[in-house]
């Protein structure tokens, strides 16, 4: 590349305010020196977290909370911990150590990039990786699918404070099933819970630490269970003395005042907004889309990582060794590629299905031990060639072991064609998953994902058609990602990989 | 390879815990009755005994007795394989018409709007899942518009149709199933044509075509995508397994009665027998397939002979 075309090395502001934003903003240095739309996005990135951390103050402090709690009482109280344990918290205390520590890694990163630029740094000493990725960014769809790829992911981790609703609640379903997107249900407040509480003070009453343990419960239940608990959603309603008259369905219902919270309709009674409708079940399509975006992606990724992983190791056996262990090994690859891959999962599902581990991580397991095939002999055709060069007969020659050789000298000149290949697999594993989910032997109900959203609208396709298509879109759209962004880093990669054999 | 392929079904069906006969039966009944049943049906031999009488009734065509239908493995296969065959032929044909054509055309139009919107288009149908498709086909086609049928291969009636018309409701209930299923493998197909095409066009031959004097049709008809088909031939033995496995979940979509659901239906009900035919004849159809590839690979390119 021509020097003209680099950026001046000491383009950093004197004035102090400008300097602050300079090195404390991430994306502010980029739209300077012109990348105006990677460091628009950067700081869009970046500033959405305090935006979300306000949006969603009331369940962040609760988190924190019972994140506080649960860590005092693991210290002081492990046994009553135990018994007051709920799982589904974890989730929520993720997304508020997300939710703070990813602006600080952002600036932490930022900062570290702009202080090494303003050290001297010649063309010939950047890596490889920053080769690619500069060529990387150069493709702009590649780089979109990139940025929407980071963002999904980002909502992932974000979920609980995303969602507007809790997943899996459900209530009053005659008024609230089948609501078409962006319409409204009338929701009247009530005072008191309707589901009461489980009786807990008898364990906390034998506690050294009643008031912690009472305060941990209270606040994982807030966490969970939302506030829907406190709702009546109802079709209409209208003030008849001392009682409101609800109408639900057909029925007519009264309900005192005294049990609402307020006195006057303003007060007492909202509407509340599904903006991509409802199910069957009068649960919020957009909340569980969100929730199933957990499933389909990081099932995905974990599945490839696994199949990688297998497949990558077999092909540099295969390769490495030659003879009777490459025979062996691409024998077996040849008969399971014989399998339409699709068989091979449903038999291994079919018979391991009452195994007692969870369905997501028989999937998981599954998925990954079914597509490391092609990537095995990818991998052993690349060991093929690489094992003949100089550096690894050197490397022979120097006595080095063969494990050493393997995973120092060949494994890292072998990878770029498995990064391409693992990035264009992640997309096809998510529709291998939502396949599974929708034939109903993937991730269960009431867990949501998109397959078995879609599963669960096929049926009521021709009056409900959102259920079914919203969740097809969000999956073509995270697959259309990664198949763009695979591509991206192919052509990213490729004229490097050109200039070395030359 | 068959064999392999068997011998790994085998194993794995056998070695999940669990067996079919606790499942039929409820859990008051007097063991000594499920001890018999699990008899009768050969479920208490060992495993090696297990697998070689398995084995030899296979290689004798005997497959043995769904435990869910009542019926001969043989016979329910009679029943839906010809079925699958019929949509995953047509699909075949279908994904290499398509996309052997809008790779033509594309390569042609290099550069072009059209090349680009193709190229657009490719990459969303490729990450479409074929079973949310269906069901767009489905809600779009069938149940707004009604032109279509939206499920099924016949019509309740069709047994009194006469013939030509008993043929005309087929293709109608085969249409949506057929484009689902082929319309992700012709993107691919296309895309594939149009690199390979595009590749053939710069040799020299090509030139020297052209510098005789021979019209583009020709050039391109008869020196060009002979060449160009080469390649594509081995997407032919690929596309196989990706279509039988797709031919499960488009079963499942359309109601299809062939193998695919069949096989969902095994599974649900741990009919051993019936999943492990059904695998077998899926996995044949791909060797099959492949040895067709190889055949037509020595048929269009003379440099290849078998002796």
């Amino acid at each position: 590349m021509s020097s003209a075309t680099r950026t001046p090395r000491y383009d950093v502001p004197r004035a102090p305010l400008a300097r602050a934003f300079h090195f404390h903003l991430p994306g502010v240095a980029f739209i300077r020196r012109g990348q105006r739309v990677f460091g628009g996005m950067l700081l869009l990135y970046t500033l959405a977290f305090p935006l979300i951390l306000v949006l969603a103050w009331e369940d962040f402090t609760r988190a924190v909370v019972s994140m506080g709690l649960s860590l005092y009482l693991l210290a002081v109280d492990t046994d009553h911990l135990v018994i007051f344990w709920r799982g589904e918290v974890i989730e929520h205390w993720i997304a508020a150590v997300v939710c703070v520590g990813m602006p600080i890694l952002l600036w932490w990163g930022n900062r570290r990039a702009l202080r090494r630029e303003l050290e001297d740094r010649d063309e010939h000493e950047r890596s490889q990786w920053a080769l690619a990725w500069r060529e990387f960014k150069k493709s702009r769809v590649a780089a979109g699918g990139l940025s929407v790829i980071i963002i999904l992911y980002t909502i992932v981790l974000l979920c609980p404070f995303l969602a507007p609703f809790n997943p899996n609640a459900f209530q009053d379903g005659i008024v609230t099933k089948f609501r078409p997107p962006l319409s409204t249900v009338t929701v009247l407040h009530l005072k008191e819970a309707r589901i009461t509480p489980m009786p807990t003070s008898v364990h906390a009453a034998r506690s050294g630490h009643r008031e912690a343990i009472r305060r941990l419960i209270e606040v994982n239940r807030a966490l969970t269970d939302e506030n829907l608990a406190f709702q009546q959603a109802v079709h209409a309603f209208h003030i008849e003395g001392p009682d409101v008259i609800a109408t639900v369905g057909n029925e007519a219902v009264p309900i005192p005042i005294a049990r609402l919270d307020g006195s006057e309709p303003e007060e007492f009674a909202s509407e509340r907004l599904h903006l991509l409708g409802t199910d069957s079940y009068g649960r919020d399509l957009l909340s569980r889309i969100i929730y199933g975006s957990r499933v389909s992606l990081t099932l995905g990724f974990i599945a490839v990582l696994l199949s990688v992983t297998l497949g990558t190791f077999v092909g540099l056996m295969a390769g490495y060794f030659g003879r009777v262990t490459d025979n062996l090994l691409m024998r077996i690859v040849d008969i399971l590629l014989a399998f339409p891959a699709l068989f091979l999962i449903l038999i291994i599902i079919a018979a391991f299905e009452s195994v007692a581990v969870p369905r997501i991580l028989l999937i998981v397991v599954v998925l990954g031990l079914t597509s490391w095939m092609g990537i095995s002999r990818l991998v052993r055709g690349e060991v093929l060639s690489v094992k003949e060069r100089e550096y690894v007969l050197a490397a022979h020659a120097l006595g080095f072991g063969h494990a050493r050789i393997i995973f120092r000298h060949i494994l890292p000149n072998v990878l770029t064609p498995i990064i391409v290949n693992a990035t264009l697999r992640i997309g096809g594993i998510i529709l291998v998953e939502a396949a599974l989910s929708y034939l109903n032997i993937g991730v269960q109900p009431p867990t949501a994902s998109w397959g078995n959203i879609i599963f669960e609208g096929k049926d009521v396709l021709s009056y409900a058609w959102w259920v079914s298509t919203l969740p097809g879109l969000a999956i073509v759209l995270v697959v259309v990602c990664f198949n763009l962004v695979g591509d991206g880093l192919r052509d990213a990669f490729d004229p490097m990989l050109k200039n070395e054999r030359i | 390879m068959l064999f392999g392929l068997l011998t790994i079904t085998f194993f794995i069906i056998r070695l999940a815990p669990g067996d079919p006969v606790s499942m039929y039966i409820q859990s008051d009944v007097d063991p000594e009755y499920a001890d018999n049943l699990r008899e009768v049906l050969g479920l208490s031999d060992p495993l090696p005994v297990q697998y070689v009488k398995w084995l030899k009734g296979t290689l004798t065509g005997e497959l043995g007795m769904s435990f869910s239908k009542h019926a001969a493995v043989g016979d329910i296969l009679l029943e839906t394989i010809p079925n699958t065959v019929l949509l995953t032929a047509v699909a075949l044909v279908f994904n290499f018409l398509v996309g052997i054509i809008i790779g033509i055309i594309t390569a042609l139009k290099r550069g072009s709007t059209l090349d680009h919107s193709v190229n657009i288009t490719a990459l969303f149908v490729y990450s479409m899942p074929e079973f949310w498709l269906g069901l767009m086909l489905i809600l779009g086609v069938s149940l707004h518009l009604g032109i279509l049928p939206a499920s099924g291969m016949h019509s309740p009636m069709a047994k009194y149709l006469s013939l030509p018309a008993y043929v005309w409701d087929v293709v109608e209930h085969m249409i949506l199933p057929v484009f689902v299923l082929g319309v992700a493998s012709a993107a691919a197909t296309g895309r594939y044509m149009r690199g390979s095409l595009l590749e053939v066009i710069n040799q020299d031959y090509i030139r020297t075509a052209r510098a005789k004097g021979l019209s583009e049709v020709l050039v391109i008809g008869k020196h060009a995508l002979r060449n160009a088909l080469i390649p594509i031939i081995t997407l032919l033995g690929l596309s196989l397994p990706f279509l039988l496995g797709g031919a499960v979940i488009v079963e499942t979509v359309f109601a299809w009665p062939g193998m695919g659901k069949l096989t969902i239906d095994a599974i649900f009900s741990r009919d051993y027998p019936l999943i492990i035919a059904c695998t077998m004849v899926s996995g044949v159809m791909v060797i099959l397939g492949n040895l067709v590839a190889d055949l037509l690979y020595a048929l269009i390119d003379p440099r290849i002979r078998y002796e």
